[in-house]
């Protein structure tokens, strides 16, 4: 099987005779149709960026069909959520729409090419370095100020009065430990 | 009413374009519903096609089709930016919709670019043709008549 792709086939002859003219009775009865509801401009826009989603859910089956009352709704022109079938449905057979795609359109595609003819700008070798030591240089301040945050003793977990503090220790059946702790690590107290 | 069921049956073929159809089976009476089941089944073809040939080459065949038919009038600024978009490889036929491949008049050669490599479309053609004579001529002999179950 043949898959890679060159801009001249072996059967060039046939391609240009080939115009699948046995299928194209199929779209005989198109014609321009009245809708009582017409997409909001978010919507074309969403179609036109190709945003548009294909049921409004997750599922990847188009939501028309998913039943009878989704049809009935389809059918009478009124979809309660535009989904991507819908407003090409719709766009296909709707004159105003079709001129307001086609507006929409052609501002997207004066923006992406404005876009793609001002490229942004290449930054320089030296801006990117700047860049880089100030992020380096921030990067360093945080790591520092956690380390000194870690490493400073613990806020005092209660106050006691110097009075009452002596009454403590007095009375604890542990007074030896406590002073002991007390010595060792006195900003603990 | 009618117009509107031929509609719904254009959406269902843009739908098997996308690879977003229910099975043929599912949807046939919603697409029948102006009598119309002819024209429903010669959709259906191609979503049966899909299922037992090269599914993007079937999707192509339906990209040139709606190109060429889904309407009478030739858009050569919508042609312009459809071709180019395929030439630069910035749309994939998941993303097409028969409203913007109507009137754009592709050529082969773009088809071939949207599916990834060439094929022979008249052969391919054929096969879909064979395909709907081997499901549904048959079916269409037989008259669809009332079944009756008086005594």
């Amino acid at each position: 099987m043949d898959t890679k792709y060159s801009p001249h086939p072996p059967y060039e002859d046939e391609l240009d005779t080939e115009k699948l003219a046995e299928f194209a009775e199929l779209f005989a009865g198109l014609r321009g149709l009245e809708y009582p509801d017409h997409p909001s401009e978010e919507v074309l826009r969403a179609y036109v960026a190709n945003r548009l989603l294909d049921s409004p859910g997750a599922g990847r089956v188009g939501a028309t069909f998913r039943d009878e009352q989704a049809f009935q709704k389809f059918l009478s022109g009124r979809v309660p959520r535009w989904t991507r079938s819908d407003v090409a449905m719709h766009v296909l057979t709707c004159a105003r729409c079709q001129e307001r795609v086609a507006y929409l359109q052609a501002r997207r595609w004066s923006l992406l090419s404005s876009a793609r003819q001002h490229p942004r700008e290449e930054q320089s070798w030296w801006r990117r370095f700047a860049w880089g030591a100030v992020g380096a240089a921030a990067a360093a301040a945080i790591l520092a100020a956690l380390w000194l945050w870690s490493a400073s003793p613990p806020s005092p977990t209660c106050w006691i009065e110097q009075p009452c503090w002596t009454q403590v220790v007095q009375d604890s059946p542990m007074k030896g430990s406590i002073m002991v702790v007390y010595r060792v690590s006195p900003g603990r107290f | 009413m009618e117009i509107r069921i031929e509609l719904a049956r254009l959406a269902y073929a843009e739908n098997i374009l996308r690879c977003t159809n229910e099975p043929p089976e599912m949807v046939e009476d919603l697409l029948s519903l102006d009598g119309e089941l002819e024209k429903a089944r010669r959709w259906f073809v191609f979503a049966e096609a899909k299922r037992r040939f090269d599914p993007n080459v079937v999707r192509g065949l339906l990209v040139y089709l709606f190109s060429h038919y889904a309407s009478s009038e030739f858009d050569p600024h919508k042609r312009e930016q459809l071709v180019r978009e395929i030439t630069e490889g910035r749309v994939r036929m998941r993303d097409l919709t028969i409203e913007r491949l109507a009137g754009t008049r592709l050529s082969w050669e773009h088809v071939f670019r949207l599916v990834g490599r060439q094929f022979n479309p008249t052969r391919e053609k054929e096969k879909i043709k064979e395909l709907y004579n081997q499901l549904y001529a048959s079916a269409s002999l037989i008259p669809r008549t009332e079944v009756s179950y008086g005594h």
